[in-house]
């Protein structure tokens, strides 16, 4: 039985995921928010609007710790998500191939409210290419500071990044403990993936596209 | 009988992936991202951080409560602010205590804070309070009760878990 994303992105979304009396979620061994995507936008990109206007030398290492925060997100939550007992239950039973693994992901990451991922391509070990509509990231640098001249989305390429790495660094379908040590040796790891954004909403492109692939093949 | 804060509705749109309360964005995220997110904003920018994460905190509030009170009005301020104190909480951020605020102001307090949890879990103590995110939320859910702009509004965090109190605790004041 092949993944089927919609029936993951459904089961999850069913999920009805809400704070408790002390409002708070906890949920996959962390604590989840159901936060808004002004909150998040205007505090990345007013840091790196910050570093532009006065770092422009530094722009690049401001992107860098953007994107690190999503590698520390996609291992946390990602990571999470695939060990716990809501992915054994929904998942695993239609997992066949390590492949297959990633195709849950996408069909979780669906129900997260960040837009709609799209498998594109993923060559096992090499190589992962997403396209997603609607990021929340673009559409936020769209409306509130216009079209960019570069790629926006820095939280779903340090996302799309560990995917891969939890999946073939880290392997994460033997449920390694999510420590803070396995995360240096995975992300750390100088052939570990890292993502590029080749295409953008927040640059007038229809969609965004991820590429993912080897630092050092 | 006690009074019950109005409805609000989350619309999922599982073609688009996309999740909307009072037509703005909603994301699901975890502690880790939120406080790791955080601390680079606080390392990058220093001094102004907190000025940035308060503001933005507000402003989503705002956004975002604005729309709810749009989609379905509650019937007076305190209705408002209970409203937008479940929503906070349905979120996961933490159960605010507000019987010592109202929309004119006053002091909130709250046990279990998302954000000073998470910071405590990743970071240890903090030498400040680091709840940006809620007292701007605060702030933005005053003026939306209060239905003043929020340049009439400041929240500031006075007590925090992540800095070593028992609980955080907010001044927010109208003027």
């Amino acid at each position: 039985m092949a993944v089927d994303e919609r029936i993951v992105t459904e089961a999850v979304a069913g999920l009805e995921l809400k704070g408790n009396e002390e409002g708070l979620i906890p949920a996959f061994g962390l604590y989840l928010t159901k936060h808004f995507a002004d909150y998040y936008n205007r505090i990345s990109y007013g840091l790196l609007g910050a570093f532009i206007r006065e770092l422009p030398e530094l722009e690049e290492d401001a992107i860098a710790l953007l994107t690190e925060a999503g590698h520390v997100c996609s291992f946390h939550t990602f990571g999470g998500i695939m060990v716990s007992v809501e992915w054994d239950a929904v998942v695993m039973p239609m997992i066949e191939t390590r492949e297959d693994w990633v195709k849950g992901m996408i069909g979780v990451v669906n129900a997260l409210g960040w837009g709609r991922y799209r498998l594109q391509e993923l060559v096992p070990n090499e190589r992962l290419v997403l396209q997603m509509s609607d990021s929340y990231e673009a559409a936020g640098v769209l409306e509130g500071y216009g079209k960019a001249a570069h790629p926006r989305c820095y939280l779903a390429s340090g996302g799309a990044a560990g995917l891969m790495n939890l999946l073939y660094q880290g392997d994460i379908t033997k449920r390694p403990p999510l420590t803070d040590e396995l995360y240096h040796e995975v992300f750390g790891h100088p052939r570990s993936f890292r993502a590029r954004e080749t295409r953008c909403l927040a640059m007038g492109d229809s969609h965004c596209e991820i590429i993912v692939e080897r630092q050092h093949a | 009988m006690k009074e019950v804060a109005p409805t609000f509705d989350i619309a999922f749109n599982v073609e688009r992936g996309i999740i909307e309360l009072g037509g703005r964005r909603v994301v699901a995220h975890c502690n880790h991202y939120n406080v790791y997110l955080q601390r680079t904003i606080e390392d990058g920018l220093k001094e102004r951080a907190p000025r940035l994460l308060v503001a933005a905190g507000m402003e989503a509030a705002r956004n975002l409560l604005s729309g709810v009170e749009t989609a379905a009005p509650a019937n007076s301020a305190k209705e408002s602010l209970e409203r937008a104190v479940r929503i906070f909480a349905e979120h996961g951020f933490g159960a605010f205590d507000i019987a010592k605020m109202g929309h004119r102001g006053g002091v909130a307090t709250m046990l279990r804070s998302h954000y000073a949890i998470g910071w405590l879990s990743r970071w240890g103590v903090r030498s400040t309070p680091g709840c940006y995110f809620p007292a701007g939320y605060l702030a933005g859910a005053v003026a939306v009760a209060a239905k003043v702009g929020p340049e009439r509004v400041t929240a500031t965090e006075t007590e925090c878990h992540a800095a070593g109190a028992e609980h955080c605790s907010f001044l927010v004041e109208v003027w």
